[in-house]
């Protein structure tokens, strides 16, 4: 708790500059998160199917003695699912939200690297001319060699939003 | 003359035959005039005895039926009895006319008129006691009496009784004396008495039969009658009342009586049946017994008449059994004395032909038989004595032939003549034979000489066949050299292509554990790539740690950036080996598959290099075999060799042998001899059958007995030696 605590407040005075994003593959491409919010890369485990979960949550797992849930995060991006192969990874995700921390997995195809992305690569997403287009949950691309790195504002995704995640409640995000 | 045994034998039966035929004839003779006895005694004689015999019993049968029909009481078995001596009676009658019909002398003929006559006599007596005793009065009267006059006499008298008690009891009651009463029992009285007096009288005319007591009976019964009409009248007279009823019905009761009293007095006078005894003991009795006297005399007669005639008979059998008897012993006589010498002259005669036989049989022919006898016998002896100069002609021929003189030629006396015949096929024959001897003979003297030579030749032709089979030898045994070389390298190589399997064998299992050494490899290199990708993780981990610490956490980062930099490298590499160690065992596992299918086909070459050997040396043994038989076969191709040598020694010891064969032929003299030589060449034409077959056959069996070669099976030609040993 205290730690989570030094650690936000760090990160707020780093983000002038640049922030350090994790870069991993789902679905063919490039997805970049936050670095913040990751509290630890695991390998892939059995994930235990939940009964009247939403469609999203694939199911929890455990990690060290804590169930996680698994959120199928290229559903919920509208990716289309790739491969599993041999670096499939998940990702844990921590939020501090309110009193505690909230965790929630996520399946990676491949987790590529830990990049420090300065601001000024971050390009602007190109939504001129789609005023449906609900970019919220995207803050911008980047170039890294000739591939484009999406990256995703978590926060957006599963930050204040997320609250309503609860799965003691028992419905969905919708 | 001629006198023949038959003749003799003719001569001696006809005699003999007479003398049978006059000795049947007079016993026929004798037997005839025997039976013309004997007739006469059957007809005559016999049945005049036989007839009064019958007439005699006929008699004495009529006499006793009289006498019992005179007994008999009842007039019906009377009347039976009489119509039985009418019937006997018929039967002497009978027997008289019988009598009459033979053949009478005067004495017969007298003795039965006599007996015709006392018989009349007695017939008559008969008739007249047949009358009287069939009448039977006395009988009858007794009869009448009996069943009619008693009763009625029993009325009578126990009315007067009742009459006479009634009148004495009124005049025991009267008490005076009634007269009248007095009178009228007086009378009844009387009349009683009357009536006892009949009844009496009555009974003795049933009694005595004699004619004074008749009399005196019936005049009793006369008076005794008049004086019961008397006291009946005076009784009536008297008779009042009751009295003079009673009276009525006893004159009626009476008069009954009287009736009946009066038949059988009258049937007892009539007195039949004492007539008829007196008639039969003073007519009949005589009578019959003169006439029985007479048919008695009668049979007498013809008894003694028998007794004649059966001396008669006696007289004649002695007569013709004593002339048969003399006829008899002269006919043995003479068939003794014939016997004798007919049988002395055969049993001689046939001893000298058993004689002449026996010799003949011994082989003797210069016996004579002849005989000037002129019977069967001296017939019998002149032809054994031809028989044997036949024999003795035909031994003669016998004799030349012996000598070996077939020119005479020997003729059969007779179609008949067997041994003539076969003399004279003998001589043919030995003729033919001894010519296709000759003939036979050159021809074996040629066929020798012939044989000689292809003898030699066959020795020739052996010598060849001895060195190819040499040859043949050589050859074998060079060819059983190459085939046990041939042996050895198939089983060197067989040996070889074992190894070859077992190495490939063993190469497979090198293989298989290159394969598990590979994968153990790959499994290993497997925990390698775990780790490095742990470490990857780590490190990751440690970057997101690191990240997190911000500035702090900078060198920190880049640590782990190279940490995960090796993990990655490290982890390339395992995948490298990985792939490669799975490249690996993939290469070596198809080494191993090739290798498995490699070790059957190795497997299998050996099998048939294995093969290939035993065959070999199977050949070796074939060829070995062959060699050894081509080794016999020059071992008998040898012996074939002075076989024929032998043989040619033999053939020309043949040729003597057959120019000897023509000498000892050369013995007999056959027709003439320019026949001999012609003779050669003709039966080769005329009769092949003969020379041509018996020349071969003679040789080749002979040729078989000297060396032991089978030559008989076919045609031995030149041509066969020489292509046998081209």
């Amino acid at each position: 708790m205290f730690e989570d605590e030094v650690l936000s407040e760090e990160a707020d005075v780093e983000e002038d500059e640049s922030s350090t994003y994790l870069t991993f593959d789902l679905g063919g491409q490039t997805l970049g998160v936050d670095v913040r919010f990751v509290r630890e890369i695991i390998d892939v485990k059995k994930i235990t199917p939940l009964p009247n979960a939403p469609s999203e949550v694939l199911g929890v797992v455990d990690v060290r003695g804590q169930s996680v849930p698994i959120v199928d995060l290229g559903r919920r991006l509208g990716v289309a699912p790739g491969d599993w192969a041999e670096e499939a990874r998940m990702v844990v995700l921590e939020f501090a939200t309110g009193y505690r921390n909230r965790q929630i997995g996520i399946q990676a195809d491949r987790v590529r690297n830990v990049d420090q992305i300065a601001q000024s690569e971050i390009e602007p997403i190109p939504r001129d001319g789609f005023a449906l287009w609900d970019a919220g949950v995207l803050l911008g691309l980047s170039r890294r060699n000739e591939d484009l790195i999406v990256l995703i504002d978590l926060q957006g995704i599963f930050g204040d939003a997320g609250d309503e995640l609860d799965l003691t409640a028992g419905a969905g995000f919708f | 003359m001629r006198l023949t045994i038959k003749t003799k034998l003719i001569a001696v039966f006809a005699v003999l035959i007479a003398l049978l035929g006059a000795s049947s004839f007079m016993a026929l003779k004798e037997a005839a005039e025997l039976q013309a006895t004997l007739d006469d005694m059957v007809e005559d004689t016999a049945a005049q005895l036989d007839e009064s015999l019958t007439m005699e019993a006929a008699a004495a049968t009529t006499m006793s039926i009289v006498k019992s029909y005179l007994m008999e009481p009842d007039d019906a078995a009377a009347t039976a009895l009489a119509e039985e001596a009418e019937a006997e009676i018929l039967h002497v009658a009978e027997a008289i006319g019988n009598m009459r019909r033979l053949n009478l002398t005067e004495t017969e003929e007298a003795a039965l008129q006599r007996f015709e006559a006392e018989w009349e006599e007695f017939l008559a007596a008969e008739d007249e006691i047949r009358e009287l005793g069939l009448a039977k009065t006395n009988v009858r009267a007794l009869e009448t009496y009996q069943t009619q006059s008693e009763p009625a006499y029993g009325i009578v008298y126990t009315m007067v009784e009742e009459i006479v008690a009634n009148v004495r009891e009124r005049i025991a009651s009267a008490t005076l004396r009634d007269p009248r009463l007095a009178t009228l029992e007086e009378n009844v009285d009387a009349l009683t008495d009357n009536l006892r007096a009949l009844h009496s009288y009555e009974r003795d005319l049933l009694i005595d039969n004699s004619a004074e007591k008749i009399e005196i009976s019936q005049a009793g019964i006369e008076a005794e009658t008049a004086s019961l009409q008397d006291h009946l009248a005076a009784a009536e007279a008297v008779a009042t009342g009751a009295d003079r009823q009673a009276l009525d019905s006893l004159s009626v009761a009476w008069q009954e009586w009287r009736e009946l009293m009066q038949a059988t007095t009258e049937l007892s006078v009539q007195n039949t049946n004492t007539l008829a005894s007196r008639l039969l003991k003073d007519q009949l009795e005589p009578a019959f017994d003169e006439s029985f006297a007479a048919a008695a005399a009668m049979a007498t007669m013809s008894r003694d008449n028998l007794g004649l005639a059966q001396d008669d008979a006696h007289a004649a059998y002695a007569t013709s059994r004593n002339l048969l008897l003399t006829l008899g012993a002269v006919a043995a006589t003479i068939a003794v004395v014939a016997a004798f010498w007919l049988s002395t002259t055969i049993s001689r005669g046939l001893a000298r032909a058993v004689e002449v036989a026996c010799e003949v049989a011994r082989g003797n022919l210069d016996i004579h038989a002849k005989s000037d006898k002129r019977d069967e016998i001296g017939d019998l002896l002149n032809a054994m004595d031809k028989m044997v100069v036949d024999l003795r002609d035909m031994s003669r021929a016998a004799e030349t032939i012996a000598k070996g003189d077939l020119t005479a030629d020997v003729k059969p006396r007779s179609d008949e003549d067997q041994l003539g015949m076969a003399l004279r096929d003998m001589v043919v024959k030995l003729r033919d034979v001894i010519s296709n001897a000759s003939v036979s003979a050159t021809y074996v003297a040629e066929g020798a000489s012939d044989m000689s030579a292809t003898a030699e030749q066959l020795s020739a032709g052996s010598n060849q066949q001895a060195s190819a089979a040499e040859q043949a030898s050589a050859s074998i045994e060079e060819m059983t050299a190459n085939i046990r070389q041939n042996a050895d390298n198939a089983a060197q190589t067989e040996k070889i292509a074992n190894q070859s399997a077992e190495d490939a064998r063993q190469s497979g299992e090198a293989v298989g554990n290159a394969v598990r050494a590979m994968k153990t490899i790959a499994d290993k290199i497997n925990i390698i790539q775990e780790i490095a990708r742990q470490t990857d993780l780590l490190a990751l981990n440690a970057a997101v740690e690191a990240a997190r610490a911000g500035t702090h956490g900078k060198g920190f980062a880049v640590v782990a950036s190279e940490v995960r930099k090796l993990a990655e490298r490290s982890q390339q590499a395992a995948a490298e080996i990985s792939s490669l160690s799975s490249q690996t065992v993939e290469v070596s596992g198809e080494a191993g598959r090739m290798l498995e299918t490699l070790v059957p086909n190795i497997q299998r070459t050996a099998d048939l290099v294995q093969e290939i050997s035993a065959s070999t040396r199977e050949q070796n043994v074939g060829a070995e075999q062959i060699n050894e038989a081509i080794r016999e076969l020059d071992k008998v191709i040898q012996q074939n060799a002075a076989a024929a040598e032998q043989s040619a020694a033999t053939s020309q010891e043949l040729a003597a042998q057959s120019q000897q064969l023509n000498a000892v032929i050369g013995y007999f003299t056959v027709a003439d001899a320019g026949r001999h030589a012609a003779a050669a060449p003709r039966p080769a034409k005329a009769a092949p059958s003969v020379a041509a077959k018996q020349a071969p056959k003679k040789s080749a069996s002979k040729t078989v007995e000297a060396f032991d070669l089978d030559l008989s099976s076919s045609d031995v030609s030149d041509a066969d030696f020489t292509r046998y040993a081209g």
